[in-house]
């Protein structure tokens, strides 16, 4: 536990872009947790006249059906949320898969996942989304989650497969092969904890393109516009020209918090680059670099004095 | 309310008094060019009135009807014709032509005109605008003498005049030629129309003008010059050009109308939205709990539909008054005595609908909210829209918040065309929310409803109460001419929808419909409703164009 905590510690000290990042996604995720608690109204049900400006009774307006923008956008939150980080667990895990595999087994296994890989990953992948939205009908939030994951590993597979070449070939990996531990072991144990931070940064970044993704899917009508989230939302202020008639904050507040999240979710993706890559690193975190160089040199100094 | 000809002796086009009807005293001057929208991806030099390609553009401004079922003054406007008469036997109808038509390149047009025109159905089912040779009504078409044409029918028949409107007239001089008249461009075209002379075609704009030999133009007819198509990709693209005075007549879904068109220029963009086809939440009478007609009368007692206007439909729809099963838009047919003994149940009241549904014995014994049928399972169901159709779903939303204050659960689901399409023609769904037929007669509706025939053909007969005896009467009304008789059987019709509501009726959609006046004057308004103002009725638009002056 405090081994965790103070690698968290270590994680943010000076990583300005990390904690704004992390505390951005953390606000929005524990106002999403806390939606049937905080919500002011049933997001569902019609409580008001249409296009109401922000007041009182509903802080952030009405849409054109009269239902209250802030209760959907908290709770169509919770959605937009569930179905990124989904999208981003299934895409990892497979990048994993196929990459470590791939990576590890090397020969006729590595060729045969690298030419799906490559397949998968010419695919213009809007349109292809937009094909399979389209095929299965009605796509409700899980839908999007699993096209998503399944179309989105194919880098992340290349990149792994490249990390775990270049590690296949360390010593403490050929150590443990001719040690005669088993292959699953060495994947496990060896491998894989290197991979962590490559894992996360991948997460991290499929996550953004996933809340951007669904949004888009479902801003153009490809989704089920009955479920509440920050893309149907956005599709309903679309279809009700919330735009031309000045209706502006139908659309404003779940783009705003699409934006916070995915603001968010970039910088946090920027510290871990920079963890899992010091060439990455900028401004603060070089500083801490310098200085600590500095002191080591003058401890070297001390020495051979 | 027809326009009145008077022969002119003075031709000085400001001041000859010709009576065109209560909005027009002096003959306008002629010219001037309206403006109208076309959604399509690009223009082209396409006048084929057969092939769909750019109908809205040729139909009845380039080729004119016989004649024009005025629905909203339920009269006949004859156009081509001078009038037509059924056989006693009503095997065959006689069509009796104006004299001294032609066409627009200087050629008569006679009975051998039409003949062809009309014949050409018989050997190319796609060129059979009537679809009466498809279904073996017309046995033959004759030339009578050079103004007459008789048409032979297989069967007697009182309602073929209904169907020869989009049977549309083309000069044979020119089309007896034409090897494959559905590809054939008709790049130079001949019509009969006020304005069939191309200035000019672009991919974003096509220009037609006045016919020189047009057969009204002793009236002074058209008074306007030309009508400039505009290429637009979407409704998107047609709202600001509307907004910003670009375009005349717009037949499009304008998003908050008062305030993005109308407020602009209260005086002259104006718009009127009469009712076109009634909507009906149709349910499936062979389930449960749709089977029971109290739980189909509750369920449209509990619906707000003053709310599904006003939200999901801006206020353009006209809400639903009348149980049996025909909108306002056939207001000329309608029957108020009937109408007012089902008036209650197209009444919002949730609370007779309550103690409807406890009365017919559906209750919700364990107290979570949802009553359960008389066998203990609890009552819910999915309402089918189409995926897009976003006025659409937020009624059936509305509609679903509705239920479930009564009790009932309904789930939307808005799902693809096709699955919608299936399963409303195959009778495999719940509930689900359609249209209904809005064409020359009501009896054509109430065709589309309960005749049997229908049953998987159609969208609106698959709720499970089509019968013989119901096609039997519909079938009848097309076998006489007798008006007392029509009466009975529509006001029997009327009656067996009001008392069984096979279906919920929710509202009319509107017909699409703004105009601006800045520069062009004659519109048909809510004053002076001489015709339902549809652009995309060949005959409806020709009758309102010919009113449109250059102010």
């Amino acid at each position: 536990m405090t081994k965790i905590l103070s690698r968290l510690t270590r994680f943010y000290r000076g990583n300005n872009a990390g904690i704004i990042g992390s505390a951005l996604i953390a606000l929005v995720v524990a106002l999403c947790l806390a939606a049937p608690l905080i919500s002011p109204h049933d997001p569902d049900r019609r409580v008001g006249r249409p296009h109401q400006p922000p007041s009182a009774e509903h802080i952030m307006g009405t849409t054109r059906a009269g239902k209250d923008v802030a209760a959907q956008a908290l709770h169509g939150g919770r959605v937009s949320l569930i179905v990124a980080l989904a999208a981003a667990g299934l895409t990892t895990a497979i990048a994993l898969a196929v990459g470590v595999g791939a990576g590890y087994a090397g020969g006729r296994i590595d060729e045969g996942l690298m030419a799906v890989t490559n397949i998968m990953l010419v695919f213009p992948q809007l349109p292809l989304l937009i094909i399979l939205a389209a095929f299965l009908g009605n796509v409700g939030p899980f839908v999007i989650a699993v096209i998503l994951g399944l179309t989105s590993w194919p880098w992340g597979a290349r990149v792994m497969r490249a990390q775990t070449l270049s590690l296949r070939r360390k010593e403490f990996v050929t150590a443990a092969e001719i040690m005669g531990e088993s292959r699953w072991r060495i994947i496990a144990v060896e491998i894989l904890p290197n991979l962590i931070s490559l894992a996360a940064g991948m997460f991290v970044g499929t996550a953004l393109y996933a809340i951007g993704a669904q949004a888009g899917l479902e801003f153009l009508g490809l989704g089920d516009p009955t479920v509440v989230s920050w893309g149907t939302m956005l599709y309903w202020a679309q279809s009700s020209q919330a735009f031309l008639v000045g209706a502006w904050w139908e659309f404003l507040v779940p783009g705003t918090l699409i934006a916070l999240v995915g603001g968010g979710l970039a910088l946090l993706n920027i510290s871990i680059d920079q963890v899992s890559n010091p060439r990455l690193r900028t401004g603060p975190q070089m500083k801490r670099w310098r200085r600590m160089a500095a002191t080591l040199d003058a401890k070297r100094r001390e020495g051979r004095a | 309310m027809r326009p009145k000809t008077r022969p002119h002796f003075i031709l000085t086009a400001t001041c000859a008094a010709l009576l065109t009807g209560p909005a027009l005293a002096q003959t306008p001057a002629q010219g001037g060019t309206l403006t109208v929208p076309i959604i399509a991806p690009t223009l082209t030099d396409d006048f084929n009135p057969f092939s769909n390609a750019q109908e809205d553009m040729v139909r009845g401004t380039m080729f004119e009807p016989l004649w024009v079922h005025n629905v909203m003054t339920r009269e006949v406007e004859f156009r081509l014709a001078e009038g037509f008469d059924y056989a006693d036997d009503l095997t065959s109808m006689t069509i009796r032509l104006k004299d001294g038509l032609t066409w627009s390149d200087g050629e008569v047009l006679d009975a051998e005109d039409v003949a062809f025109s009309l014949a050409l159905g018989q050997t190319d089912a796609a060129l059979d605008k009537s679809g009466k040779w498809s279904d073996g009504l017309i046995a033959g078409v004759a030339v009578v003498d050079p103004l007459t044409v008789r048409i032979n029918m297989s069967r007697p028949d009182s309602t073929l005049d209904w169907y020869l409107e989009p049977a549309f007239i083309v000069p044979q001089h020119i089309w007896a030629d034409v090897e494959d008249k559905l590809t054939f461009r008709n790049p130079n075209p001949v019509g009969s129309g006020p304005i069939t002379e191309v200035v000019s075609a672009q991919s974003n704009q096509i220009e037609i003008c006045r016919n020189p030999n047009y057969y009204r133009a002793a009236e002074g007819l058209p008074f306007l010059d030309c009508i400039r198509f505009r290429q637009y990709s979407d409704n998107s693209q047609i709202q600001p050009a509307l907004m910003a005075g670009e375009i005349d007549w717009g037949a499009n879904f304008i998003a908050d109308i008062d305030r993005t068109f109308v407020a602009r220029d209260p005086e002259n963009h104006r718009y009127w939205y009469p009712p076109n086809d009634l909507i009906n939440l149709y349910v499936n009478t062979a389930r449960a709990p749709f089977d029971n007609a109290d739980v189909r009368r509750a369920m449209s007692m509990a619906m707000d539909r003053e709310a599904i206007v006003d939200l999901a439909g801006y206020g353009y729809p006209t809400v639903a008054t009348r149980a049996t099963g025909l909108g306002d838009y056939f207001e000329a047919w309608l029957n108020d005595d009937l109408d007012a003994e089902f008036e209650s149940l197209l009444t919002y009241d949730p609370d007779a609908a309550n103690a409807l549904l406890d009365q017919a014995g559906y209750l919700d014994s364990n107290g979570d909210g949802r009553r359960e049928l008389p066998d203990g399972t609890p009552i819910g169901f999915d309402i089918h829209v189409v995926n897009g159709w976003t006025d659409w779903i937020q009624s059936a939303q509305i509609i679903a918040e509705n239920l479930a204050d009564i009790g009932i659960t309904a789930q939307v689901r808005s799902v693809d065309w096709s699955v919608y399409d299936a399963a409303l023609k195959e009778g495999t769904y719940d509930a689900s929310m359609s249209w209904s037929l809005a064409a020359v007669d009501p009896i054509q509706t109430y065709n589309d409803y309960y005749h049997p025939d229908r049953v998987g053909q159609s969208w609106h007969a698959g709720h499970g109460m089509a019968s013989d005896d119901l096609g039997a009467l519909i079938d009848a009304y097309g076998q006489t001419t007798d008006e007392a008789e029509r009466r009975d059987i529509l006001d029997r019709l009327m009656t067996f929808t009001g008392e069984n509501l096979p279906f919920i009726p929710l509202f009319s959609n509107p017909t699409w419909y703004q105009y601006n006046s800045t520069r062009i004057g004659g519109w048909p308004t809510a004053e002076d409703p001489f015709v339902q103002p549809v652009f995309y009725s060949a005959g409806r638009k020709l009758i309102a164009f010919e009113r449109l002056y250059q102010k």
